[in-house]
């Protein structure tokens, strides 16, 4: 075999390494995407389901859902058209206050006057808390939570409490796992504190 | 300045409201200055001005076409005059239908704004907002029940999500609005 021909092997060679190794990538990479829901369903003892309708090509909609007798976590990802929604809600059951709403957001909010302040340095300068019903809202951001919402990696939660449940909602899509047992553990804190 | 006329400020500001304005709709009544402001006639004279302009450049289009072709006209001219045509008649409807909603839409609002009649609208707001990609304007809502109220970022971004609000409406347009406390 002359030089040349060794070069052009060696090129091939080459080649084929960096796409099999893009293919490794990709693979691990949504196996690891795949694997969040069922290890979150083992984590937090919760049964886990995925339903898809639709064609791959057109409109679709697939739910994903992780249910316990008193956690249940359900994201939709949809895709109507050229348009995606994604939404993923975590009901936790508890006896909290009802009517209670709160808005979390890494970003400083432009108007300070529904803005909740905690008293705890640390998280009023990381996570900004919106709402009207302020005292409701103190009650409700005891230190658990707080520590559970400084660990959430979304950049905006929706914090509902209807007296019976806590919802925590956010529009983000699911790429980690702490992506999923942030918002998890927010409910959890908020349902724990409330009862 | 208390805390909450610095809040009203802050969504008068960026929805286009003073704390007077707010005051005369509080009181179900329309500020001279929002009725002035209802009489804009931009949207209508820029749809004109685009039917007159594809209407005009259609047609000289066509006569210089026609003028530049050896007469008696050949097949084909004939064939590019009649595409040049109707392509203009088709821009210049399009247009046209564009500039008599537009017209008959401010007719509508004017009339509105004259009656003075203010609605009041009062509950939780949900927010809605899709974020624009690739150079496109997203697309920001505020929903009172079951009437949904486009407005830009800045105010969207200043109302908080749940929070009661007062909104004071007029032909389907927000006017102004405030939060109530529960």
């Amino acid at each position: 075999m002359s030089e040349y021909e060794m070069m052009q092997w060696a090129g091939l060679a080459a080649g084929a390494g960096v796409v099999g190794a893009g293919i490794y990538g990709l693979v691990r990479f949504f196996r690891k995407l795949d694997a969040i829901w069922p290890d979150t369903a083992a984590k937090y003892g919760l049964s886990f389901e995925k339903k898809h309708e639709g064609s791959a090509l057109g409109n679709s909609t697939e739910v994903l859902s992780l249910r316990g007798p008193t956690l249940e976590v359900l994201s939709m990802r949809e895709q109507l058209g050229n348009r995606r929604r994604t939404s993923t809600v975590v009901t936790a059951k508890g006896a909290t206050p009802g009517g209670t709403l709160l808005e979390v957001s890494r970003n400083r909010p432009k108007a300070a006057f529904h803005l909740v302040t905690t008293g705890d340095a640390k998280f009023d300068n990381l996570r900004f808390v919106l709402s009207e019903s302020k005292d409701r809202a103190k009650a409700l951001l005891t230190p658990p939570v707080r520590e559970a919402l400084l660990r959430c990696r979304q950049w905006e939660l929706r914090i509902a409490c209807d007296g019976s449940q806590v919802m925590v909602s956010f529009g983000d899509l699911v790429t980690d796992h702490a992506a999923l047992s942030g918002p998890i553990d927010v409910a959890l804190a908020v349902a724990r504190g409330a009862t | 300045m208390n805390e909450l006329e610095q809040y009203l400020t802050q969504l008068g500001q960026a929805h286009g409201f003073t704390l007077e304005h707010l005051e005369a709709n509080r009181q179900g009544r329309i500020h001279a200055e929002q009725v002035s402001r209802s009489k804009g006639r931009g949207g209508p004279i820029t749809a004109i001005v685009f039917t007159v302009l594809s209407a005009v450049g259609g047609s000289v289009g066509a006569f210089l076409y026609y003028d530049d072709a050896r007469k008696p006209l050949a097949r084909l001219d004939r064939n590019a005059l009649v595409g040049i045509l109707g392509a203009t008649v088709l821009v210049t409807l399009f247009f046209l239908a564009i500039a008599v909603s537009s017209v008959r839409a401010r007719k509508r609002r004017v009339a509105a704004f004259e009656a003075g009649r203010v609605e009041v609208l009062s509950g939780p707001v949900v927010k809605k907002g899709v974020q624009g990609r690739g150079g496109n304007p997203g697309a920001f809502h505020l929903h009172f029940g079951d009437r949904r109220f486009w407005v830009l970022r800045q105010t969207w971004e200043l109302v908080t999500h749940g929070a009661t609000y007062r909104a004071y409406v007029v032909n389907d347009q927000l006017l102004s609005l405030e939060p109530v406390a529960r």
